[in-house]
């Protein structure tokens, strides 16, 4: 019933509530989430992060699971991940707290990772390509690094384009700021010269 | 806090069919020097930390960064790019020189975030209620000084983060105050529900953007 029942939704990611809540309608409610957890590890559904379509009719202020038939791509990852990378992708699966769903600070994915048996040669960079990336938080003692399940919004041609576009005119802005260090290296190197020609001056 | 052309931006982002709720970011770049270079010296008397990576860090920018096409001064090829996700792909090289010298690097990058950056997002954001989030994006090679900069680039969180700083802080260029008004009226409710929470918060609003 979960398999056909993301099948007639062929073209959307499903909102997990929204699955287990028709599920439910059939099947006690402990027995649906544990189907579709098993679903999910063996690969027959996927579990992805999104924000909700206005059609579900859920809150969409913050991404949500997501179910759905595995696409060709989902696939492709999931068969060239290595055992460390599959376990990450498993736990950053088991973080679902409001408005942060599929992410977990560095430290304490490496410190699961670590509670599995991997070792420092496993966990020195936990980012796979597409799956699971990092970004940074602000403290007032620094920064957080935290590891997420990279959204699907994130993986879309046009945000690529928005991104790639922008990165271009990062470039451009880097630039401006490139130009005053070699304006300030070129006094330095002046101010270096007259130095050393008094220097010499002195020594005549 | 305004938008200015040349330090802020904001993006349109649509899902690839249309199935996505349509969202924007307001987006920071700032930048340092991660490696100075071979004018290190000038730096000598009374500076004494330069930022410099290990020779091997540098030759792997140097050889795996994209050459940037001529502009902004500088002649084709004079700039290389490498991206940070080129670099983590680079991590993952089975040829273990690239990938331990890759990794190195990354190292040397995440230990080196942008001060000005955490500043702005910490202690004017923050306190705004704006969450945004930041990552390293690339990478600048210089041939002619060896020198190494990095951009850290800050992205609004949520739409709620992106809507709430429109309703603080909107643009002033005409360009993206077009895009964030039109975003705006895109989002009725969510836009009048957090102005009533900026509101109760004791912040101030601009005028609202979407008059323009």
């Amino acid at each position: 019933m979960l398999l056909s029942l993301l099948a007639t939704h062929a073209d959307d990611d499903v909102p997990k509530i929204v699955v287990e809540q028709e599920l439910t309608k059939a099947f006690p409610c402990e027995l649906c989430k544990a189907a579709i957890q098993e679903a999910v590890a063996a690969h027959l559904v996927s579990l992805v992060v999104e924000y909700p379509m206005e059609q579900w009719g859920i809150p969409d202020d913050y991404p949500v699971w997501h179910l759905r038939i595995p696409s060709a791509d989902d696939e492709e990852a999931a068969r060239k991940m290595l055992p460390v990378e599959a376990a990450l992708v498993e736990i950053l699966q088991g973080q679902g707290d409001l408005g942060q769903v599929g992410e977990l600070k560095e430290q304490d994915a490496r410190a699961a990772l670590a509670s599995r048996g991997f070792d420092e040669r496993d966990l020195r960079i936990l980012w796979i390509d597409g799956v699971a990336d990092n970004f940074w938080t602000t403290t007032s003692e620094g920064q957080v690094e935290w590891v997420r399940l990279v959204p699907e919004y994130d993986k879309t041609e046009e945000h690529w384009r928005s991104t790639e576009d922008y990165d271009a005119k990062a470039i451009e802005m880097s630039a401006i700021h490139m130009h005053m260090i070699e304006e300030e290296q070129r006094e330095l190197g002046r101010r270096r010269l007259r130095e050393q020609k008094r220097m010499k001056d002195n020594r005549c | 806090m305004d938008c200015k052309e040349s330090s802020y931006d904001c993006a349109a982002i649509d899902g690839s069919t249309g199935r996505l709720p349509r969202y924007m970011a307001f987006r920071i770049s700032r930048f340092h020097v991660l490696h100075i270079g071979e004018r290190a010296y000038l730096y000598r008397d009374g500076i004494t930390q330069v930022p410099t990576l290990n020779d091997d860090e540098v030759v792997l920018v140097e050889n795996q960064g994209e050459p940037l096409p001529a502009g902004d001064g500088y002649g084709p090829g004079k700039r290389l790019c490498l991206s940070v996700r080129r670099l983590y792909q680079l991590t993952k090289s089975e040829d273990s020189l690239i990938s331990n010298v890759a990794e190195k690097l990354v190292m040397s990058v995440k230990s080196n975030p942008n001060r000005l950056l955490h500043d702005e997002i910490q202690e004017i954001l923050r306190p705004l209620g704006i969450q945004m989030i930041m990552e390293p994006r690339q990478l600048i090679y210089y041939t002619s000084s060896g020198m190494v900069m990095v951009e850290w680039r800050g992205e609004t969180r949520t739409m709620n983060d992106t809507i709430r700083w429109a309703l603080i802080a909107p643009p002033n260029h005409p360009r993206i105050l077009t895009e964030v008004t039109d975003f705006l009226k895109e989002h009725p409710k969510k836009v009048n529900r957090i102005r009533s929470e900026i509101e109760m918060e004791g912040l101030k609003l601009a005028s609202a953007p979407e008059d323009h």
